[in-house]
């Protein structure tokens, strides 16, 4: 994963809701700021996560270092980035009125993807305003990625003049170029969310309009290194609980888990796969964030650097 | 599946939902994306059923293999039969949200021809992807329209995960709001001449939005208005049919979640927000909680003093490991349970596989009735 996050400025990080997909995204952007690049994490919806990592950036929480000076979050809220955007181009007056008497809600409903557009124009205004190396986008749940990705070209279709056109175009530059944006599934090591994402993946490939980075599978859960000896001991028990049972049911999981990985790896191809653990509490806070991103940087990056090719 | 069976035991649910499926006849199921929304609705239903009751479950955009599950391939509003070991009737239905709206502008349209030119005009087309909550909301006319169907004793409505699951409660207000949009009705009917000029100025603000986006576009929506015109009623004496319908006392609400803090939060605030709207919950549902393995000394038994140090250290800690994170599952349910205090709360554990066929659904149907 270093090296995606070594030659990518924007990571659109992606999956489906549960899946830790904002908790990963402050895991990216704590690694990239962990290796000396000045960072983003944005989001269109206030998280947990995102709340705590921002306490902790303002803090100066030990656990994050030196990466601290050099990663910031933000919310950007679609219907402000159009308010902005109008004010940008010399109508925010209208902007203000078009919003009260709800035109804009009509026209917005005319043209498919225009919210999608107008945030990532924003993304990559902020790429493009040089000030960060690496710029993360908690995206949207995948039911509507798709459509958030296919958004520009549909516009660009559309709108065949005017500067909603020229914003289309500027996206879907920075949509088709891997140097500048890629696209990060997260899932989990489940049945249904391993088979949904490769459906989303197969869907992403499908638009040519985005190139996928290393998938991540999160929550991975190890089942303790125990001796044969000890196997052989717990092996005729029907135990439940205590720790036998405890060690069953982790041992089961993990076996179901890697079964899933191995399928999921297995139908990816050329295209990496990075793990990051279970972690046994249930509010995640900036220091598992830290913990998930320094298990990114060291993932394998041999497959990495296939997919680069490919 | 050892591991499922033998947890069996280790339902922690002091309550059931069983007295609800029996008492209501309307169940809406929501919660936040990511929690086994879906799993618990069809489950549920497949409960109610074998219970004796004639239930149908309108999901949408299942996961494909719990839609192999309940043996609907394809989308379609329909409602299909499904075998089950009850004596109740099951139906699923795969709700399309773009033909229930289809169906209702054909409904209320006062000529074919009318009907024809908004199902063919885009700003209709794209009305039901892009105006928040209209998805959900016609899940809602769907349930209407099967409420009367004398087949079903209970519906069981599944809402989409979205990041706001409850728009559909503010869907109906904001559809018509937007049918009743000012700007566009003065520039189809200008009205009074005292209100000519009121009716230029809207000209002049789509002018400059053509500037933007084209004029191919603000003229589809003008289109729309034009061809919408005089449907506007009918759409609304509906929507507070289905709101009457949502309000009455046979309907229940059951929010569902899991056990961690993001997703704890946002059921919560679910809560608040149907509160605010004037529903109560009637039962939560808790998805994925960690087995309870019992304390220690309880359980070291002879295998215990057999084990090397290094096995044993490990196999305490793992231990010690799933305790704190059953305690501090159920430490964040707690919020939820303070802060709404369902009448009816279900916890289910974590399923050693996911649902793969009815018998499945019925296993999981076990820990809520």
């Amino acid at each position: 994963m270093r090296e995606t996050i070594e030659t990518t400025t924007v990571l659109l990080v992606a999956g489906k809701g549960g899946v830790g997909k904002s908790t990963l995204s402050a895991s990216l952007g704590i690694a990239a700021a962990s290796l000396g690049r000045k960072t983003i994490v944005v989001a269109l919806s206030p998280s947990p996560i995102l709340d705590n990592l921002a306490l902790s950036i303002s803090e100066h929480d030990l656990c994050l270092g030196s990466a601290a000076d050099r990663i910031s979050t933000v919310v950007l809220k679609p219907e402000e980035v159009l308010t902005r955007y109008l004010e940008e181009h010399g109508m925010a007056a209208l902007g203000r009125r078009l919003i009260a008497t709800g035109v804009v809600s009509v026209v917005a409903t005319a043209i498919p993807g225009i919210r999608e557009l107008l945030v990532l124009a924003k993304i990559k205004q902020i790429e493009r305003s040089g000030e960060f190396d690496t710029v993360i986008l908690d995206s949207p749940a995948s039911g509507h990625l798709v459509t958030f990705l296919s958004s520009p070209k549909g516009l660009a279709d559309i709108a065949n003049v005017g500067l909603l056109r020229t914003q289309a175009d500027d996206v879907i530059g920075l949509l088709s170029d891997p140097a500048r944006c890629k696209v990060i599934m997260v899932t989990l090591p489940e049945e249904t969310p391993v088979s949904e994402t490769l459906e989303t993946i197969q869907k992403i490939e499908e638009l040519k309009s985005v190139t996928l980075g290393p998938v991540i599978v999160n929550g991975l859960i190890h089942a303790p290194k125990i001796s044969r000896d000890a196997l052989d001991l717990m092996a005729p028990s029907s135990a439940h609980d205590g720790i036998v049972g405890a060690y069953k049911y982790v041992a089961s999981r993990s076996l179901m888990q890697a079964k899933n990985v191995d399928a999921l790896r297995h139908s990816l191809g050329p295209l990496a796969l990075a793990t990051t653990s279970f972690q046994f509490n249930t509010s995640l806070t900036s220091v598992d964030a830290k913990i998930l991103g320094e298990e990114l940087l060291r993932a394998n990056t041999s497959t990495e650097e296939r997919s680069d090719v490919s | 599946m050892s591991a499922e069976s033998s947890h069996l035991s280790l339902a922690m649910s002091a309550e059931s939902m069983g007295d609800l499926v029996t008492s209501k006849s309307v169940i809406i199921m929501t919660g936040p994306g990511g929690v086994g929304k879906t799993s618990s609705a069809a489950a549920l239903a497949v409960g109610a059923a074998m219970l004796g009751i004639n239930t149908c479950v309108v999901t949408i955009d299942p996961a494909k293999r719990l839609a192999d599950a309940l043996g609907i391939e394809t989308i379609g509003n329909a409602p299909v039969q499904i075998n089950t070991f009850g004596t109740g009737n099951l139906y699923a239905v795969m709700l399309d949200a773009d033909a229930t709206f289809d169906d209702l502008i054909v409904h209320y349209a006062s000529t074919p021809d009318q009907a024809a030119k908004i199902l063919k005009n885009k700003v209709y087309q794209n009305l039901t992807k892009n105006l928040s909550g209209i998805q959900e909301y016609m899940a809602m006319e769907k349930l209407f329209e099967l409420h009367n169907d004398p087949r079903f004793g209970l519906l069981i409505v599944d809402t989409p995960p979205s990041s706001n699951a409850l728009d559909f409660l503010d869907a109906p207000r904001k559809l018509i709001g937007f049918l009743d949009n000012k700007v566009f009705r003065l520039i189809m009917n200008p009205g009074p001449a005292f209100l000519r000029p009121v009716s230029f100025a809207a000209r002049a603000v789509l002018k400059t939005i053509s500037r933007v986006i084209g004029s191919e576009v603000v003229d589809e929506a003008v289109a729309f208005f034009q061809d919408f015109e005089g449907m506007e009623e009918g759409f609304r004496t509906r929507a507070e049919s289905v709101q009457a319908l949502m309000h009455q006392d046979d309907t229940a609400f059951v929010l569902v979640t899991a056990p961690r803090g993001d997703t704890v939060k946002e059921t919560a605030d679910f809560g608040i927000r149907l509160g605010g709207f004037g529903f109560s919950v009637a039962g939560l549902i808790s998805n994925r909680h960690t087995p309870n393995f019992k304390s220690l000394p309880d359980s070291l038994g002879e295998i215990i003093t057999q084990l090397g140090e290094t096995d044993r250290q490990l196999l305490v800690e793992n231990h010690t490991l799933m305790d704190q994170l059953r305690r501090s599952e159920e430490s964040e349910l707690g919020t939820i349970l303070d802060e709404l205090k369902p009448p009816r709360v279900v916890r289910i554990p974590m399923l050693s596989r996911d649902i793969a066929d009815i018998e499945d659904l019925a296993k999981m149907a076990k820990y809520l009735l």
